[in-house]
């Protein structure tokens, strides 16, 4: 045992604490313990009075620093430091509580670090399908934008007539299970669908898809008869879920942007992106 | 002695196994509902953030409490073995007053069926008329020149004075009553070999001041409570003592140099410092009585010093000691902060969805919940879950309330006015803590003593000083919920208004007890 390590040490955590008569009890004892062990017992029974004065100073000791460092003095003669095994054997109060806070919070740290990459990834990603999307949808608006409104968009010389006029080649196809006609639009020298307007009846445009190498991407819904939300714009997940869905007013301002969250829960985002309104539509989008 | 160290390491192992059942359970039962929301949400805003961070945390309590209520009725008990008594070991009986002397219990100080003992009143008292009470008891009583270290300081007092002459000591506090047979029983306990790594047998401690209301509410779940600890504290290992009532081994006192000085908690630092010894505190099948608090203030005074001792006790590393017995004092710490938590996480939700250039959207716990605007609220979801974790444990208090014959209408107002205790308190609780830990001294003074009365001077004035965030945070919740436009956040209103009711409770509550108070004296 190291006593005057130990005593050092009780010292400094009585007066840390104020207790400067605890203190003063300690520094009294050391030096009485010290006058003790220098001075010469040459007979027994003196040298046993002394041996347990020694005992007593050391028990005194030990109460001072059990009662006021809730430790015993044995332990503070003694400034090795535990290990990191010690410290796993024998965590202090202060290592419980924050194993417990990490324990608590960095699973949920991590796991909101997880969400917001994956969400942050998935953004870029619908980023680019949205721009890529409205790029297409420009492209075959500028097509159409400067013809005359056809007559009947099933008619076989309009689409001819129409993709002779455009970058994209026009190819008319009739819809089997209904009575009306789909437009493909197809990257020049390829077979590739890149989009698919859909007619209805009263020759109206009612929807596009847009394609990319054979997946569907998203859709324009048309909803005519005043809606606010006349044109529905609907992305897809990779599981061909509605993932995003973009309103549009004729005059081509976004009025809503709503993203599915879980399950068919979609919450509300602003939305400052413009997407015109196809120029088939309407007769003076052909002028 | 020669038992203890074997006595000891079969205590521990048989006690591993529960625990680390009640750790699995309470992992169970926290990580499902945190894993059940977590998996429904996205943290969209740094409200959301916070609660997606925080919601283990709200999960904690829950889960500690469902598993102690299930290992309750899991577990079955093992009550400590009696020895039949053929010598009768000098045991001490002492009383520590400090201006709080109880006619009532003084009265049966003398009478009790072992042979063998002696009582001494260790008074601290300064009023003469105390004192006087004190000395007409008939017992030997035993004062200091100076008072310093409170408690743990009239004890050691006695300790260094008569600790040689006695084997065992029983500790009463100023208003402890025990029976006729508490000694002997005790000592049965106490003298049984088997029974040698324990130092300090605590008895199971019911209130007897139950004709008011408000300490019949507080005590009313007594043998409930001590039902729960003779099942899993006593089991797993994590008993801690009470600090009175309860009877203890000198030489195991003496071995750890006596009570704490330094910490006013000195019943929990004991424990403590004997775990590192390798000794228990263990929860034995003697009843005996103490006072509750009279009213609201002397529970608000007793609370808010409670929850300052446990923050105290985080000052010293306790390294030797018990790990089972750290993580119990780390939940008390959690119980005693989480009111304060909760409320802090109600005002993010109310005004993180007031961020963004003041635009209104939807609020952080519909957008962690997923729930969709305008269809079913999250925050009703949330409550829904919570309730549904919380109808889990109460549930199972009821069943444990039929077993131990308390009634369930004692058991819910009980509950009910915690909570509504908690709220009101929850902001000068964490204040104290705060307090405390950046270092300023826990002040002690008993909860139903002359210095007390003092003290509640005090205390009414911190009383109304908490009532007045309590109401200013329920007037901010209800500014939350008209600046923002959205239903949904309109579901907090309910919340809000309960807050409001508790509020309202306490008021009454406060009111009528220091009217009473006043008629009494």
């Amino acid at each position: 045992v190291n006593f005057q390590e130990g005593t050092a040490n009780l010292k400094r955590e009585l007066e840390s604490r104020g207790m400067l008569e605890a203190k003063a009890q300690v520094e009294t004892l050391e030096k009485e313990r010290e006058e003790l062990l220098s001075k010469p017992h040459q007979q027994e029974p003196e040298r046993a009075a002394a041996q347990e004065r020694i005992k007593a100073i050391a028990d005194r000791l030990n109460e001072i620093s059990a009662r006021s460092v809730g430790v015993s003095f044995e332990s503070l003669c003694t400034s090795k430091k535990p290990g990191v095994a010690g410290l796993l054997q024998t965590p202090s109060l202060g290592s419980v509580v924050y194993l417990f806070l990490v324990v608590l919070v960095l699973p949920g740290v991590a796991v909101a670090l997880t969400l917001s990459i994956v969400e942050y990834t998935g953004q870029m990603r619908l980023e680019q399908i949205q721009s890529r999307v409205q790029a297409m949808d420009e492209r075959i608006n500028a097509a159409v934008r400067l013809n005359e409104k056809p007559a009947n968009p099933c008619s076989d010389g309009v689409a001819n007539k129409l993709g002779a006029s455009s970058a994209l080649a026009i190819r008319l196809s009739q819809d089997t299970k209904t009575p009306y006609c789909f437009w493909e639009y197809l990257e020049p020298g390829s077979e590739d669908v890149v989009a698919k307007d859909y007619w209805g009846s009263n020759n109206l445009l009612e929807k596009r898809e847009y394609y990319l190498g054979g997946t569907l991407l998203a859709e324009d819904l048309f909803e005519w008869g005043g809606a606010d939300c006349f044109k529905r714009r609907e992305f897809f997940d990779s599981q061909k879920r509605v993932s995003i869905v973009d309103c549009f007013s004729e005059a081509g301002i976004a009025h809503s942007k709503r993203y599915r969250i879980i399950g068919n829960q979609f919450i509300e985002r602003s939305n400052s992106m413009r997407s015109g309104i196809p120029p088939m539509l309407r007769w003076f989008f052909y002028r | 002695m020669s038992h203890m160290p074997n006595a000891h390491m079969n205590c521990s192992h048989q006690e591993r196994l529960p625990f680390s059942l009640g750790l699995l359970v309470f992992f169970t039962l926290l990580a499902a509902p945190t894993a059940l929301v977590w998996l429904r949400s996205f943290p969209d805003s740094p409200a959301d953030l916070v609660f997606f961070i925080m919601l283990p945390m709200l999960f904690v309590g829950v889960a500690y409490d469902t598993t102690e209520l299930v290992l309750s009725l899991a577990l079955q008990p093992r009550p400590l073995p009696q020895a039949r008594l053929t010598s009768f070991p000098p045991v001490a009986v002492l009383m520590t007053v400090c201006d709080d002397v109880c006619r009532e219990a003084l009265k049966g100080l003398g009478s009790q069926s072992y042979p063998n003992y002696s009582v001494f009143i260790l008074d601290d008292s300064l009023d003469e008329e105390e004192r006087m009470l004190v000395d007409r008891a008939g017992h030997a009583v035993l004062r200091r020149a100076r008072r310093q270290g409170h408690k743990a300081g009239n004890l050691n007092f006695w300790l260094d004075t008569y600790g040689t002459s006695y084997k065992y000591f029983v500790i009463l506090d100023s208003d402890s009553i025990i029976s006729e047979d508490f000694v002997e029983r005790m000592v049965e306990y106490a003298e049984h070999p088997l029974n040698a790594g324990v130092a300090v047998f605590q008895s199971k401690v019911v209130p007897w001041n139950t004709r008011e209301l408000f300490p019949r509410l507080l005590g009313a779940v007594a043998p409930l409570r001590m039902y729960i600890l003779e099942l899993v504290a006593n089991r797993t290992g994590t008993m801690l003592s009470l600090g009175h009532n309860n009877l203890m081994r000198t030489t195991s006192a003496q071995q750890v140099g006596g009570f704490h000085e330094y910490l006013t908690a000195e019943d929990t630092v004991l424990t403590l410092m004997l775990s590192a010894i390798g000794q228990e505190t263990k929860l034995v099948d003697v009843t005996s009585y103490e006072a509750e608090p009279r009213d609201v203030l002397r529970f608000a005074r007793r609370t808010i010093r409670w929850a300052k001792q446990t923050v105290e006790l985080f000052r010293l590393p306790w390294q030797r000691a018990s790990f089972r017995l750290k993580a119990i004092l780390c939940y008390h710490l959690y119980s005693y902060s989480v009111p304060a938590i909760s409320l802090c996480l109600l005002l993010v939700a109310v005004f993180g969805s007031l961020q963004e250039s003041g635009e209104p959207r939807s609020p952080p716990m519909p957008t962690s919940l997923g729930i969709q605007i305008g269809s079913i609220h999250s925050c009703l979801t949330t409550v829904a879950v919570a309730m549904y974790f919380w109808a889990i444990p109460m549930t199972l208090r009821f069943v444990l309330a039929i077993k131990t014959h308390v009634p369930i209408r004692y058991v819910l107002a009980h509950c009910l006015l915690c909570m509504s205790l908690g709220f009101c308190l929850a902001v000068h609780i964490a204040a104290g803590m705060l307090r405390t830990a950046l270092g300023c001294k826990v002040s002690f003074a008993p909860t139903n003593g002359l210095s007390a009365k003092r003290a509640n001077q005090q205390t009414l004035q911190a009383f109304i000083g908490c009532m007045l965030p309590a109401f200013a945070y329920c007037m901010l919740i209800l500014l939350g919920i008209i600046r923002h436009h959205s239903p949904t956040i309109m579901s907090l209103i309910s919340i809000a208004l309960g807050l409001f009711s508790t509020v309202l409770v306490i008021l009454f509550w406060f009111y009528r007890d220091t009217r009473s108070a006043e008629n009494i004296q």
